[in-house]
């Protein structure tokens, strides 16, 4: 090599040498351990009340009270609902969309007595998931 | 060497070098994803090819990024730099197979343009957890991108070895990006170890590598070799095999002495086609042979044999004793300098 590219070689490799194993054991060691929300089964954990719940293949779904007795539904996804843009619907009401957070929570004005609740793919039109609560 | 425009100048070596890098690929991708069907079957196929050529395309670039400094350090790793960009060309397809299926997979269900949204779908750069390494990903990409697109001789002609030199050391920035990337997206769901202790095990190799490659090669450059009358010490005759060369550095440029047929000659250690080191070859069949790639010149002017033009500088010697002496000052390509009989 000529000694212009010979240099800008070497200054790299120095550079890389220090930044690269630093950023590497920066992100090993900051990066917080990703919560395990696989066995999440209860609402427990969330000192709530649990009133009732359905545990299907794709989804658990809760309907829980709070201590101040806000009633409120949980929606665990246990994979990812495949599409860009979902909602969620309490006996044919929408509640929200569907963020890419694996667990969903909404208030509720009341306890329904029977509650169905639908994911819906907004762009195909088509229910993705269906939960009789 | 090719004096006119070919494709691929196929030799045996290369069809077989070829040959071996097709079926590890096959190998790797077949194992891959029949022992991760195996133990997750739930598994898509679509996230089965997006880990498959992303884990192979890693391994490749480390394998591609050790073949340099390995051949500095032991030349029998030279066979293997002759043919490197094929393996660099694989890495990239490979490369832009896991990009095109993860951006389909991850970006092609909204109503933003898939590649427009992989840059701002996410944009939590203030976050470890939640960084974008999709896209450190697509910035390395892109530099693999030019690299794989100029990597035949015909850029290499059009651009200079210098400029063609300066782009394609670029895949050092590529590397980084790229462990970053896989680092900071595994990171994001860690639920083995194994990829992190790998991906930091084969970083540690490669900038160890470099790094003693480097330490090396700057012992050239810290000779102070003492001067006389123009002329720059450049030590003993029996220092230097015959057929070999010994490399020193002249005003920061490096010089490489051949010993050959009883004589000695210099020239420019810094080859035409890539830069290679000319003074880590041999003089074979009477011409001085670049060990990356092959390329030759005559040890009395620097020209390539006919009908290639290639031409390196040449420098005036002389002896004293077993003493060999260098001009400072280069002449000009292709120049002719009448060779130091060695006579005892």
């Amino acid at each position: 090599m000529i000694q212009s590219i010979r240099k800008r070689h070497r200054l790299m490799w120095v550079v890389i040498s220090i930044a690269l194993p630093l950023m590497f054991a920066f992100a090993l060691i900051f990066t917080p351990e990703k919560k395990e929300d696989t066995n999440f089964s209860s609402v427990e954990f969330l000192d709530w009340k649990e009133i009732r719940k359905a545990n299907l293949e794709g989804i658990n779904a809760y309907l829980a009270e709070d201590k101040k007795g806000i009633i409120k539904l949980i929606l665990h996804f246990k994979e990812p609902v495949k599409s860009a843009f979902a909602t969620v619907q309490l006996n044919e009401k929408q509640l929200g969309t569907i963020s890419s957070k694996s667990s969903q929570v909404f208030d509720l004005p009341s306890l329904p007595e029977k509650a169905t609740v639908v994911i819906f793919d907004e762009i195909d039109k088509k229910e993705i998931l269906k939960v009789e609560l | 060497m090719a004096h006119d425009y070919t494709a691929v100048l196929w030799s045996r070596q290369k069809k077989r070098y070829d040959m071996f890098i097709a079926i590890s690929v096959v190998l790797y991708m077949v194992s891959f994803i029949v022992i991760n069907s195996a133990v997750n079957p739930e598994i898509s196929e679509e996230t089965l090819i997006i880990r498959s050529t992303g884990t192979l395309a890693i391994i490749l670039l480390h394998v591609i990024l050790l073949i340099g400094p390995l051949s500095r350090l032991n030349e029998n790793f030279l066979p293997l730099l002759y043919n490197r960009r094929h393996l660099g060309v694989t890495m990239f397809l490979i490369a832009t197979v896991h990009a095109v299926f993860s951006t389909l997979q991850f970006h092609a269900f909204g109503n933003i343009n898939p590649v427009l949204s992989i840059f701002i779908s996410n944009m939590e750069y203030g976050s470890l957890t939640n960084f974008p390494f999709q896209t450190l990903g697509a910035l390395a990409w892109i530099i693999l991108f030019l690299m794989a697109a100029t990597s035949h001789d015909f850029w290499l002609k059009n651009l200079s070895a210098r400029a063609w030199k300066s782009l394609h050391i670029m895949v050092y920035i590529a590397y980084s990006l790229l462990v970053l990337h896989v680092m900071l997206g595994v990171a994001q769901d860690r639920s083995t170890i194994w990829p992190v202790a790998l991906l930091g095990a084969g970083m540690i190799l490669i900038i160890g590598v470099h790094l003693t490659a480097g330490f090396k090669e700057s012992k050239i450059d810290n000779q102070n070799l003492p001067e006389k009358e123009g002329f720059v010490h450049a030590g003993n005759v029996d220092d230097i095999e015959n057929n070999r060369a010994k490399v020193i550095d002249i005003n920061e440029e490096r010089v490489a002495i051949f010993k050959y047929d009883g004589k000695l000659s210099a020239v420019s250690n810094v080859c035409q086609h890539q830069n290679g080191p000319l003074g880590e070859g041999r003089v074979i069949g009477g011409l001085i042979t670049c060990p990356w790639h092959g390329y030759q010149y005559k040890p009395h002017d620097g020209c390539s044999p006919p009908p290639f033009d290639e031409k390196v500088p040449t420098f005036g010697l002389k002896l004293e004793g077993k003493e060999i002496y260098v001009k400072k000052i280069a002449n000009e390509a292709g120049t002719e300098v009448a060779p130091v009989t060695i006579n005892f």
